[in-house]
């Protein structure tokens, strides 16, 4: 936890307890299995979206309606789907759609949810009440179907999907931060601020706030494998990622009509959306455990 | 000839909200024989028999030649459960109102008008015992059929039919415009029925045997909707459940029952089961005796099946890819060029329907006298494509949005295709998969749409295809694109009833929808899918595939 | 705080949520693109004929006085007439909920038969092969979206070993036998699904029960090992495993959507999609109401739960 002078002297500079702090989290990180197993699938996955026009063998656009629907073969390890495109390169590109969705739906959640959390945990009161019920009710309604819902509005489009599920979960992300900044309001460096006579919108966002960080990091990087999970449901719907683009579920949904001729259409997507899944399960799962002593205590 | 169906199905995977007609070359003829006009049996035997040889043809491969043999003449046992996988949901149930292929297909068996159309083409009395048409053929005279019942137990009697005919008339149903050639409605006594019409106008009598003119009784054609049918056909509305079952049972009680004809099948239970793979699946395992829509990617599953029967019908619709001509970059006609040449249509085709389609460049029936043979659709060639796009001052391409239904995977499939294709020249057309109501509401009713595919159902009626989606006054335009010359063409062609007159006039209006590029860029004649087991007995389908009649079915077991 | 009061303002709390709920189902709905009438009487309709059924379906009318009407027929259990079908709302859901519900019930029971018995074998053999399998198999579960099991299950069990329907639904009191087939491969699907998490629960509350002194006590005393893990043990893991276990259920009703489109289960789910494609909004509106209240009741029933077995928790607390 911070102490009083560390926040006299601003919040840019490290101080040597900061410094051991991340030094500790740093050890205890590389030390959890799970934690690194899954930082290290989530980094390959990042590391595939970003040189996946170098990866891709084939344009994932080019049909080839003679080879279509072809078994997996050293020209085309995955298989062809029905236009004869070459699934390897497609599902080399779809990581692309994933983290887009996944990353850019939850940066949206923590950036919406943190701010109403932290509002709500450090004001207290009617404005906690008011704000912790709609976002109860807004988690009441099971989230493919609310961002279901959204999609028919807003238009079947990807950056309306991320739209969409970063509605969906940032009341999870609200109620996570919540708590953090509740148990913080009542920390000394806090009342010591009060006492300074800070005024309240400083003492959130430069106090309370990065304080907040650990368990809305933990929280987000599970939700962004949810919003992989939907991202897919959403797609196999037809209200995801429009064709053609290799978004994951929706090969998944063009699969569906080929599982008896031609399995691999819809395995190896599914493979993908399984890895990605996992990574950021794990590495949610491991940061819980590594930044959460109670959670450690128990495992 | 004036319009004669409300033709627009779309294909196999959901037709709702379409329309459609049972009617093609069959009423086209029936109408044309019963109004004095050229009988046109030649070449109509013509195009018929096309649509036999592919059915037979694909039969044939199925290996269960015998059983397409059976005909309703030559009896079947009674009874049993026919259980259906159907394709696409039935949607409403007012036959007067509704426009999906999907109700059609269990409303034909449940309600009846007062013609019919008959196997060879012609139409003829159906609830009426016979019927008289004045020299100037202005007025029809019905004397109708006696000991006649409604479900409900109840006779039917002239009032019954004047009643639905002025339900349609006075209010705003699908045949409501047809009316406007109708000076008066007459029940002068309990079995007589009479239309005058104010000048000859053949389409009347042909839409007398649509659905869209069933017959209901008195009671029900006060409503403003139906929601339980009671007809005068051979089954009986039962239940349904909606987006999950509907059935029907024989009418114990119907009038043309015999022994030959049936109805011979007790209950009829279609389950709805819109998965195309799916039905397949649940009817290869033994779930089903009859399935409908196919999937064309399937058909060579079904034909190796042991044990079943596959039936094909061609042509059954017509796909088309939809420009707006109103709004940019297809308010320019080099760019609808530019975009034509890039497309392969014969590799589109394929795509999607895995041979079992075939391209045209003209919105005619395929087999019909109303195709211009000379014209062919246009090749794929990007260095024309680039010139046509220099001209319209696009030279790096352009982005549009392009707008499919996405409940029809083999449209689906085209745009992904003709997509990729379009893109070799800088054409970006945007996939936007949208459901069906957005389709009406979007692209139909506001015409808030760049590009988009749809279909409407094969009709020997040329003017279905050329009046109605392609005159700014046909009742489905909405491609946006005038052309002063096409409209004064199709105008005329309405009024001829000389068929080679008729046919030259239909000839130049293709010419001038293939020179300016229409609105309509056709891509693919389609067909009727259906998959049975070996024990379902009779024809399947309506003739023109459009719809489904159980009457002459039977189960063997 | 007593276990009364608490129960009390979880049930204030509700009441405030189901406003919020009440005013996103119907924010939500109300903004939906597509003209309702023109889906009702089709693109042939003439501009009065739209108009008038505008006016007659209020749909016209200003968003405020459609709510409050919307409100008060619900209190009144009046949810509106379904614009599509013609059919009362109410009538639709209460046709389809039992068969949700029989499937999510079933989905939940299908996971705990599963992740029970799994989570105490885990815990026992803590961090040796079985733990590690078992933590694999419910890791496994959680990766692929709960549509991909169904479709997993249809091919291997009804397609390639031809043991069940692909799909459908059948009443049981109909044809109970081929409606208990026709509900394995769903409930299996998607309780396969749901393993990972009650696994979970089950390991870590036993392992942490088996770290307390009784149990050492039992162990030092000479009891097997069996019996201290039955008898002793589970008992008390159980009781936070319960709670999840009824969260569950809730996120297993949420799962349905996907799920039964991917085994037509005519359930609330497709009715809810069906609704959602063609525009209904009155429908839209009842299903996606219904179904959080489902959420709110099942996790109001978890928290209850929780509280009452519990002695640890602070009434009071929030959250």
């Amino acid at each position: 936890m911070a102490t009083e002078q560390e926040t006299e002297r601003g919040r840019f500079t490290i101080t040597q307890s900061q410094r051991d702090r991340i030094a500790r989290f740093v050890r205890k990180f590389r030390s959890n299995t799970k934690a690194m197993l899954g930082f290290s699938i989530v980094v390959l996955l990042v590391l595939v979206a970003i040189f996946a026009p170098i990866i891709a063998p084939y344009p994932i656009d080019a049909t080839n309606i003679e080879d279509r629907s072809q078994a997996p073969s050293v020209e085309h390890p995955f298989g062809t789907d029905d236009l004869g495109r070459d699934i390897f390169s497609r599902v080399v590109m779809g990581s692309r759609i994933s983290l887009y969705v996944g990353f850019g739906a939850i940066s949206g959640a923590l950036a919406v949810g943190a701010v109403v959390g932290v509002v709500a945990g450090y004001a207290g009161g009617l404005t906690d009440e008011i704000l912790m019920r709609v976002m109860d009710a807004a988690m009441a309604f099971p989230p493919v179907l609310l961002a279901l819902t959204l999609l028919v509005v807003l238009g079947p489009e990807l950056s309306n999907v991320v739209i969409a599920l970063a509605f969906v979960y940032t009341p999870y992300i609200a109620r996570v931060s919540r708590s953090a900044a509740l148990a913080e309001r009542n920390e000394a460096y806090v009342e010591a601020a009060v006492a300074r006579g800070e005024s309240d919108s400083r003492i959130v966002f430069s106090e309370v706030f990065p304080n907040c960080m650990a368990p809305m990091l933990v929280q987000g990087s599970l939700n962004v494998s949810f919003a992989i999970l939907a991202e897919a449901s959403l797609s196999f719907l037809g209200l995801g990622a429009q064709p053609p683009r290799p978004s994951w579920g929706l090969m998944i949904n063009t699969g569906r009509g080929f599982m008896e001729t031609a399995p691999w259409m819809l395995l190896f997507p599914a493979l993908a959306i399984g890895i990605a899944v996992v990574g950021f399960n794990m590495l949610g799962d491991g940061l819980r455990d590594v930044l959460d002593p109670k959670v450690e205590a128990i495992e | 000839m004036q319009e004669n169906g409300k033709g627009s199905d779309s294909s196999d995977s959901t037709g709702d909200g379409t329309r459609r007609s049972r009617f093609d070359r069959r009423t086209f003829l029936g109408a044309a024989a019963t109004t004095g006009a050229v009988a046109l049996a030649g070449c109509t035997g013509g195009g018929s028999d096309d649509g036999t040889t592919e059915d037979s043809g694909s039969t044939d491969e199925g290996g269960d030649t015998e059983n397409t043999d059976t005909t309703a003449a030559s009896g079947g046992k009674q009874g049993g459960t026919l259980q259906w996988g159907g394709a696409v949901p039935v949607q409403g149930l007012d036959p007067h109102i509704d426009t999906s292929a999907a109700s059609k297909r269990v409303l034909e068996n449940i309600y009846e008008e007062v013609v019919a159309l008959q196997d060879d083409y012609s139409i003829q009395p159906h609830l009426a015992e016979s019927m008289e048409q004045s020299d100037d053929n202005t007025l029809l005279t019905f004397n109708l059929r006696q000991g006649v019942t409604f479900h409900n137990g109840k006779e039917m009697t002239s009032e019954d039919v004047l009643a639905s005919y002025e339900r349609v008339q006075n209010g705003d149903y699908l045949a409501t415009g047809f009316f406007d050639y109708v000076e008066e409605l007459r029940a002068p006594d309990d079995y007589t029925f009479e239309v005058q019409l104010t000048e000859p106008f053949a389409p009347f009598l042909a839409k007398m045997a649509t659905a869209e003119l069933s017959v209901m009784p008195a009671e029900n054609a006060e409503k403003d909707m139906v929601e339980e049918p009671i007809g005068t056909g051979p089954y009986v509305f039962e239940s349904r459940e909606i987006e999950t079952s509907f059935t029907m049972s024989r009418n114990e009680d119907y009038w043309g029952a015999s022994d030959e004809d049936g109805p011979f099948i007790d209950t009829i239970v279609k389950s709805e089961v819109p998965d195309p793979s799916v039905r397949l699946q649940s009817f290869l395992a033994g779930e089903y005796d009859f399935i409908n829509g196919i999937a064309p990617k399937d058909v060579s599953r079904v034909e190796q099946a042991p044990d079943v029967r596959f039936e094909k019908q061609f042509p059954k619709s017509l796909v088309y890819l939809g420009l707006n001509c109103d709004v940019a970059p297809f308010d320019n006609k080099d760019a609808r060029l530019a975009l034509d040449y890039t497309i392969d249509k014969e590799k589109v085709a394929e795509a999607a329907l895995y041979g079992t389609g075939q391209t045209t460049a003209s919105p005619a029936t395929p087999g019909s006298p109303w195709v211009n043979p000379d014209i062919e659709p246009r090749p794929r060639d990007l260095d024309k494509a680039q010139e046509h796009l220099d001209a319209a001052g696009m030279s790096d391409g352009f982005t549009a949005t392009f707008k499919i239904p996405q409940s029809y995977p083999t449209q689906v499939q085209a745009a992904e295709v003709i997509a990729a294709d379009a893109a070799e020249v800088g054409i970006n057309l945007e996939i936007q998969q949208i459901t069906w109501s957005t389709w009406l509401s979007d692209v139909y009713s506001n015409r808030d749409f760049q590009a988009t595919t749809s279909s409407y159902l094969a009709l020997w009626y040329p003017d279905v295809s050329f009046y109605k989606f392609l005159h700014p006054n046909g009742a489905f335009f909405f491609t946006n694109w005038v052309n002063e010359d096409y409209n004064a063409l199709v105008e005329e062609a309405r009024t001829i009833y000389d068929e080679q007159e008729r046919a030259d006039l239909y000839h130049q209006a293709t010419e001038i929808l293939h020179e300016e590029r229409a609105g309509h860029l056709f891509l693919w004649w389609q067909p009727s899918l259906y998959g049975a087991a070996s024990q379902y007995k009779g024809d399947i389908g309506a003739p023109d595939g459009s719809t489904l009649q159980f009457g002459d079915n039977w189960l063997d077991r | 705080m007593s276990m009364y009061n608490y129960v009390f303002r979880r049930v204030g709390f509700m009441a405030v949520t189901l406003f919020f709920v009440t005013l996103i189902a119907f924010a939500v709905t109300n903004i939906l693109p597509g003209d309702v009438a023109l889906l009702i009487l089709g693109p042939n309709a003439t501009e009065q004929s739209l108009e008038a059924l505008q006016t007659q379906l209020g749909l016209n009318r200003p968003l405020y006085v459609q709510y409050i009407d919307w409100v008060v027929g619900l209190l009144q259990g009046n949810m509106g007439e379904s614009l599509r079908f013609g059919e009362p709302v109410a009538q639709l859901i209460a046709e389809r909920l039992p068969r949700s519900m029989m499937l999510a019930v079933a989905a939940t029971l299908v996971a705990v038969v599963l992740s029970v018995p799994l989570g105490v074998y885990a815990a026992v053999n803590q961090n040796e092969a079985p733990d590690v399998s078992a933590s694999m198999f419910a890791f496994v579960g959680i990766s692929m979206p709960i549509f991909l099991w169904g479709l997993v299950f249809i091919l291997v069990f009804a397609v390639w070993l031809n043991l069940f329907p692909t799909g459908g639904y059948v009443s049981p009191s109909e044809d109970l036998v081929g409606s208990l087939t026709r509900l394995v491969l769903p409930a299996g699907a998607m309780g396969f699904a749901l393993t990972a998490y009650i696994m979970r629960m089950t390991r870590s509350s036993m392992l942490e029960v088996l770290s307390e002194e009784y149990i050492n006590l039992a162990r030092a005393k000479g009891m097997s090992q069996r019996v201290i893990v039955l008898r002793h043990a589970l008992k008390n893991a159980i009781i936070p495993v319960i709670t999840v276990i009824a969260f569950q259920f809730s996120y297993a009703f949420g799962g349905v959507v996907v799920l039964e489109e991917v085994f037509f289960w005519p359930g609330i789910g497709r009715l809810t999609l069906t609704a959602i494609q063609s525009r209904d909004i009155p429908l839209i509106q009842g299903c996606i109401l219904v179904v959080a209240l489902i959420y709110m009741f099942s996790n109001f029933a978890a928290d209850l739960l929780y509280a009452y077995f519990d002695p640890r928790i602070r009434y009071g607390g929030d959250d």
